[in-house]
């Protein structure tokens, strides 16, 4: 059917355990959207990941029916289990967590290329060594 | 109780390390909307999905990032402990700065504001009431009892994850010509049937057979869930035209848009049985005339049109032509 877009939202949320409290509520709520189903249907597609902040695309229409897809895990998160760590530096310029290469870099961006509007890979593996950086991980050749 | 909400204007490229850094400042999650990826969605050629002129345009250039912390008795819970929302934002910001270092972070603002506690699981029920979609059909969410008037019938359908709650006037457009014209009796195809509600309203009515299909699998299985619910027997499937099972229909239902009727008017006199009834919908009046164009050349006849807001439904029968 015809279906106009009213909003688009991208939110990371706890595999298998979303509720609808924020960030669920706020982001959905105003567009009437029936959340006590999006949030039974989302931790039914995500059970298999608890434990796991899961990186959710939904998509409102004018009727209030909406959509949703789940997406690859977020740059950081990719980041930290190329490195095994389990967080970053809060002060990336002054303390280090990790080192990671710049064909490791490459991998993460491949795998990222589907989700992001980066205009290129090498654009993307620019993003992710960024991401990488401001997280406190050397980028080494 | 409340929330927290920290609120940053961003760039695509920052906006996955900032949810991180909230994240790890102890957030309960994160909302990013990107006019970029809203932009990138609508212009995928695949996509049913459109937005009106200037909705693009009108979420400016910045990503929107937005945490939320909780207010609890002892203060703002964060992963560092409990805080005040000073030292939150400060360290948020700090975060901010540091990002910006490696990532361009565009405007790179950051604003707080408190969101109160709502029943954000029952809230956005108050959109949805029963709604008489047609002079014989009355749509009635779950949670509300129906109170029919006379020769008026129940649907019950609760809005959930497929087009089609009976909110839309394309969708009240086509339940009214079902209504005014159905046969009982009649085989019915409901075409992009979307959360079903046009194949239940048409079994409602009186239809012999009714078939529901969508090339979409997630509208499939909603459809035949509230099929189901309504205990109505639609045969839902998923697939196109060239899949339904009986070579000829007495009245066909498409509820698409304007492009995909267009595309698919060719093919529809052969699977009309005689004195059928084509039902067009979901095409927005700048686009009317291609489908009407394309249903001409097919061979069909304009026997009705119908007209909601900037939402056209048209009603074809096979033309002279025509078997």
């Amino acid at each position: 059917m015809a279906k106009k877009v009213v909003a688009y939202v991208k939110l990371q949320i706890p595999a298998g355990k979303a509720t609808p409290a924020p960030p669920v509520g706020p982001a959905l709520g105003q567009h009437g959207v029936n959340i006590a189903m999006f949030v039974k249907e989302f931790n039914e597609r995500t059970a298999k990941d608890v434990g796991l902040i899961i990186p959710v695309v939904i998509t409102v229409f004018s009727d209030r029916s909406y959509t949703f897809i789940t997406k690859t895990p977020p740059v950081p998160v990719l980041l930290k289990k190329a490195c095994k760590i389990e967080s970053g530096s809060g002060k990336p310029n002054k303390e280090k967590v990790a080192t990671i290469t710049k064909a490791e870099v490459m991998k993460i961006a491949e795998l990222k290329m589907v989700d992001t509007n980066a205009a290129s890979l090498e654009a993307c593996a620019s993003m992710v060594a960024g991401t990488a950086r401001s997280m406190g991980i050397v980028v080494v050749d | 109780m409340r929330w927290v909400q920290l609120e940053a204007l961003t760039t695509g490229e920052a906006s996955d390390a900032l949810c991180e850094a909230f994240l790890e400042l102890g957030a309960d999650g994160t909302a990013v909307e990107d006019p970029g990826e809203i932009l990138a969605l609508l212009a995928r050629p695949d996509s049913l999905a459109y937005a009106d002129e200037g909705y693009a345009e009108s979420l400016g250039e910045d990503v929107r990032v937005r945490a939320f912390f909780p207010e609890m008795d002892e203060g703002i819970r964060t992963a560092a402990g409990f805080r005040t929302v000073e030292a939150l934002v400060a360290d948020a910001a700090e975060r901010l700065t540091d990002i910006g270092r490696f990532l361009a972070t565009g405007k790179g603002t950051l604003s707080f504001s408190f969101v109160a506690d709502e029943d954000w699981a029952n809230g956005w029920k108050k959109y949805y009431h029963p709604l008489l979609i047609s002079p014989r059909i009355l749509i009635c969410p779950s949670w509300e009892t129906a109170s029919p008037g006379p020769g008026e019938t129940v649907v019950s359908l609760d809005p959930g994850s497929a087009f089609g709650t009976g909110s839309h006037e394309t969708t009240a457009l086509c339940a009214e010509r079902i209504d005014a014209l159905l046969a009982p009796g009649s085989t019915v195809l409901d075409l992009g049937c979307g959360s079903g509600i046009l194949a239940i309203i048409a079994a409602r009515l009186g239809a012999g057979f009714v078939e529901a299909i969508d090339i979409d699998p997630l509208a499939v299985k909603v459809a035949a869930e509230n099929c189901a619910v309504n205990r109505v027997a639609v045969d839902v499937h998923a697939g196109e035209l060239k899949g339904a099972r009986r070579p000829r229909y007495d009245f066909i239902v498409a509820n698409i848009i304007a492009d995909v009727i267009a595309a698919l008017a060719a093919d529809i006199p052969d699977r009309l049985a005689p004195g059928g009834i084509f039902v067009a919908s979901g095409i927005i009046a700048e686009k009317s005339q291609r489908v009407l164009d394309a249903c001409r050349a097919a061979g069909l006849a304009l026997a009705e049109s119908h007209r909601k807001g900037d939402w056209c439904a048209y009603v074809f029968r096979p033309g002279p032509s025509a078997p």
